[in-house]
């Protein structure tokens, strides 16, 4: 290649670096070295070292917070992967069905989080919204959705399971990655559905589900904001359904205490990278795993 | 050459008829999942001011399309809309490029070069937009962007998720290695490679991440949320925001604004949709 | 290319945009509120009053559907460098703006000032508005906690309407009997109080008993409740877990008092002067106030908004000549009328605008009535996090059947280092 093409590539790329410089990795570092000071955006900030970190240790409510966010991506991951996946499987050929499930599927995620959030405060609504309306009619019982921590933490991963587009449009592309020749040889050679999907399509769609965990696990992370913040408020109490972000905007935010929340967000940051650096080590495990059975 | 096209594509041949298993699990899915957005759109047809259903009245009494009306006549709903619109227009063509450009740059520079990049993208996806929004704050802030729209359009500039740019690399790298070298042995430079060559080859891929960037820049809450200050620039999710406290007799008109501003979303993937699948076949 | 056509495009745009905004003639200054739709009419209503009173001022109101919403544009307006002029708080949230230097003080331009003196203002709503012994903020309203009761519901159910200095045990007696189920499937229908469990709904029953909030009411370290204290909440939780007569939180949640009082189906409901607008709309039933129910000695809380200056507004003789109107005889006098303020000015408070018994609730001199036995929660900057913390505790020990002597405890744990970080 010469150095004229490579002169032209880099040029092409060059608006993107300008965007992560300036939208990711300068307010990153920014974060990083607000997390050791004291900070309300209004007077001068104050370095105060690793004051806010032992702060947050002892927060219980920082603590509350860390242990829903791992819940909920411990709950809600592998349930959007199964689901994204399956559906892909089933909707990914041609056909009229297939084409309006693939639309419908995506639904739920392509709608403006505000109104995403509107439709499910009115679903869940525990004594007008359909949904238990539609329990109590069925004589089955009728959860305190918003009114009890362990219903409302399931509401919130409710309400992210409906929303699996993005994985689910991923995992389609995936999945029309696998040639049908293939198939067509693995059926010929007396595999099965399963075998076929192990041998044949698991292993091509590997790197993109991986994508999936990966981005999905990220998202738990921070997916929880708009839900927490415009249905649950955090509550019920004591804050069931307050999450690491809604932790960190109210201490930005509504206590002005940029320092400390930025803190937060740094521990958001290493868990984010610790969560992803494991499943590459696993992803590494697996694949020479596959590559040594041939 | 149409050879060469043919191989990087799935058979096109395909007798293939859904099974009795298919048909059930895929009306199922479309039962569920298109669920929350009918409940929603039946609740929007009852009128404000009605007692709130004590029973499953999936077709009130009365039902009219009366709080479509009201939202519609609210000159505040009308105005973010707008806003949200302006924003969307500007985000979503600049977005696009800028993702397209710069897959296309992952998909074609040496490997080390590559690797950078990709790294860039794959570390700019990874971060929490939680945990950057206090530091884009004081950057706004610094060059006085704040209360205006420019930082709602700001993340143009990653590809308006650096995910699209992701998906834009894989796309061009799937394209074969003969293509790019035809293309080069005709005279054909990386800018015009990737204008006369790649994005035909990939347009399906350019149309659904067109249509992402659209859905992610239209249903942005939190950077109006904390970037802009004066109602003149609010964006639709914020006036959703405001409606969560209308109690539960005009909980139709909450729904009515929700509907209305989902309908746009749903007209593009719609059409996204059909792109995607026009295209290959 | 395209791109950069858009990008032409957008810079075109926004110059014009930037351009077309600024008129060198008139002043412009914006006020921040928040308020129910019939709160914010009022508040228009003496925002248009003044832009016509006068030529070189143009005031804009910024309106909120909550607090918590101003409180959020607010900060990231200050951080973000693009404050309002003026915004309008309750003196519970002001302390963190106070504290951080953020409030132009308004101590000075009324010292100055010909139209208004601080001796025309009722002394307990301007006392909490004060920090490091200035002035920060002129309040607009001198209101309390009171009952207001559905008139026809009690009549109905043949109970005697609440007199002048009741009894704790006198309104729970009431609310038991206007608490009845209909239709006979077990829940009520018609619960007779509604009241959120808060820290500032509870505090005057725990003063009313002669109990303590704080352990140093000018400075305090932390909550420190006291036996007559205990005794209150534990009464206050009783509402719901003994006597039964305020919603269960499935139904708070489902819907929200003020939305139950109106329609009919709340006997009572504790709340500030705030609702008054709101609950002018009523044309089904007829509604008024009483005082606040006692333990022994009458008290209740303050609830008191006032307007302050942004020490990062450009106009501060514009905002200043703003508050003289809002605040001087002519704007309370519209604000009075509207219903919204139980005003404070002195003159304005004892005149027809907030007396006018043709006008609901017909008993607003409980409201003046109470003004003596006022007292404020303490104003500290870190206020709203101990509120928060505060507030979740109760809830949940209100649903859930706590117990006060434990809850006490757990608030006051569980609130020390806030109060510790509190500045003054």
């Amino acid at each position: 290649m010469g150095s004229a093409e490579r002169r032209i590539l880099w040029l092409m790329a060059a608006p993107f670096i300008v965007g992560v410089c300036g939208l990711v990795v300068l307010p990153a570092l920014g974060s990083l070295s607000m997390a050791l000071a004291e900070w309300d955006l209004v007077r001068s900030p104050r370095y105060v070292g690793l004051a806010n970190f032992r702060e947050l240790i002892e927060d219980p409510v920082f603590r509350i917070s860390l242990r829903n966010s791992l819940w909920y991506a411990v709950t809600a991951v592998p349930l959007r992967l199964v689901g994204a996946l399956g559906l892909a499987l089933l909707l990914h050929r041609r056909g009229r069905l297939q084409a309006a499930g693939r639309v419908t599927v995506l639904i739920p995620t392509v709608i403006p989080d505000a109104a995403y959030a509107l439709l499910w405060l009115w679903i869940l609504n525990p004594l007008y919204g359909p949904l238990n309306l539609a329990l109590g009619a069925a004589g089955l019982p009728t959860p305190a959705w918003f009114s009890q921590p362990a219903p409302t933490r399931w509401a919130v991963v409710l309400m992210g399971l409906f929303q699996l587009g993005e994985g689910f449009l991923i995992a389609l592309v995936a999945r029309r990655q696998v040639r049908e020749e293939l198939l067509e040889i693995a059926a010929i050679s007396g595999a099965g559905a399963w075998g076929r999907f192990i041998r044949v399509t698991l292993p091509v769609m590997a790197p993109a589900l991986l994508l999936i965990v990966a981005r999905d696990t990220i998202l738990s992370l921070q997916a929880t904001f708009a839900p927490a913040l415009i249905v649950t408020e955090g509550g019920p109490p004591p804050y069931s359904t307050t999450y690491l972000p809604l932790f960190a905007y109210r201490n930005a935010f509504e206590y002005l205490r940029y320092g400390y929340a930025s803190a937060s967000t740094v521990v958001m940051l290493a868990l984010t990278a610790s969560i992803l650096w494991l499943q590459y080590r696993l992803f590494l495990r697996w694949t020479a795993r596959v590559r040594r059975s041939g | 050459m149409g050879t060469l096209l043919r191989m990087g594509t799935p058979a096109i041949r395909e007798r293939w008829a859904p099974g009795f298993l298919q048909i059930v699990l895929s009306v199922l899915v479309l039962a569920v999942f298109s669920a929350p957005l009918m409940l929603a759109f039946l609740g929007s047809l009852r009128p404000t001011g009605t007692s709130p259903p004590t029973s499953i009245d999936l077709y009130p009494d009365g039902a009219d399309l009366s709080n479509y009306g009201e939202v519609l006549g609210q000159s505040s709903i009308r105005r973010q809309s707008l806003n949200s619109l302006f924003v969307a227009v500007v985000s979503v063509p600049i977005g696009t490029l800028v993702a397209s450009w710069a897959g296309f740059a992952i998909a074609r520079l040496p490997r080390r070069a590559a690797m950078f990049l990709l790294g860039l993208a794959v570390v700019a996806a990874m971060i929490p937009v939680t945990a950057l929004f206090v530091g884009r704050l004081v950057l706004f802030r610094l060059s006085g962007l704040t209360d205006t729209p420019v930082p709602l359009m700001a993340p143009a500039l990653i590809g308006v998720s650096p995910l699209l740019v992701l998906l834009f690399a894989w796309s061009y790298f799937t394209i074969p290695r003969e293509i790019y070298d035809l293309a080069r042995e005709a005279g054909l430079g990386p800018f015009r490679t990737w204008w006369h060559v790649a994005m035909p080859l990939r347009m399906d891929v350019a149309g659904v991440a067109a249509a992402v960037a659209f859905m992610i820049s239209w249903g942005n809450l939190i950077d109006p949320l904390l970037y802009v200050y004066d109602e003149r620039w609010f964006t639709l999710p914020l006036g959703l925001a405001s409606l969560v406290e209308l109690p539960p007799t005009d909980q139709g008109l909450m729904l009515a604004a929700a509907v209305f501003a989902i309908a746009p979303v749903l007209v593009t993937a719609f059409v996204a949709q059909r792109f995607v699948y026009a295209r290959r076949w | 290319m395209r791109g950069s056509l858009v990008l032409v495009l957008v810079f075109v745009v926004m110059a014009v945009g930037c351009g077309a905004g600024s008129n060198d003639q008139v002043t412009r200054i914006t006020v921040m509120v928040a308020g129910d739709p019939e709160e914010v009419e009022a508040y228009r209503a003496v925002v248009d009053a003044f832009d016509r009173s006068q030529e070189e001022v143009d005031a804009e109101l910024l309106p909120f559907a909550e607090r918590d919403e101003l409180i959020l544009r607010l900060s990231t307006s200050i951080a973000g460098g693009q404050p309002p002029d003026l915004f309008l708080m309750n003196y519970r949230y002001y302390g963190q703006f106070a504290a951080r230097g953020a409030l132009e003080a308004v101590g000075p331009h009324l010292r100055d000032s010909a139209a208004l003196s601080s001796k025309d203002f009722f002394e307990t709503a301007m006392t909490p508005f004060e920090w490091d012994g200035e002035q920060m903020c002129l309040p607009q309203n001198v209101s309390s906690l009171v009952v207001y009761y559905n008139a026809d519901l009690f009549e109905t159910a043949g109970v005697a309407l609440p007199r002048d200095g009741w009894t704790w045990d006198e309104m729970v007696s009431a609310a038991d009997e206007l608490t009845r189920d209909d239709d006979g499937d077990g829940t009520p229908d018609v619960y007779g109080l509604g009241v959120d469990p808060e820290i500032v709904r509870i505090a005057p029953f725990v003063w009313s008993n002669g109990g303590s909030l704080v352990d140093d009411e000018a400075s305090p370290t932390g909550f420190a409740f006291d036996a007559p204290a205990v005794v209150a909440m534990q009464r206050f939780f009783d509402l719901r877990t003994v006597d039964g007569v305020t919603p269960t939180d499935a139904e708070a949640e489902a819907e929200d008092l003020e939305s139950r009082f109106l329609n009919g189906r709340l006997g009572m409901l504790m709340e500030s002067r705030r609702v008054v607008p709101t609950f002018r709309t009523i044309e089904a039933f007829v509604w008024d106030v009483a005082g606040l129910p006692s333990f022994g000695s009458p008290a209740s809380v303050l609830h008191s908004d006032a307007y302050c200056m942004t020490a990062g507004s450009d106009e501060k003789e514009a905002a200043w000549l703003f508050m003289e109107f809002v605040l001087g005889p002519e704007g309370q006098r519209i604000t009075a009328e509207a219903g919204r303020t139980v005003p404070s000015l002195r003159s304005i408070a004892e005149s027809r605008a907030f007396l006018d018994p043709d006008a609901d609730p017909a008993h607003a001199q409980v409201f003046l009535d109470q003004i003596p036995f006022l007292r404020a929660v303490p104003v500290v900057s870190t206020w709203p996090e101990i509120e928060d913390t505060a507030n979740g505790f109760l809830e949940e020990a209100y649903y859930g059947g706590g117990r006060a002597l434990e809850v006490a405890v757990e608030l006051a744990t569980q609130t020390r280092d806030q109060f510790a970080r509190a500045e003054r």
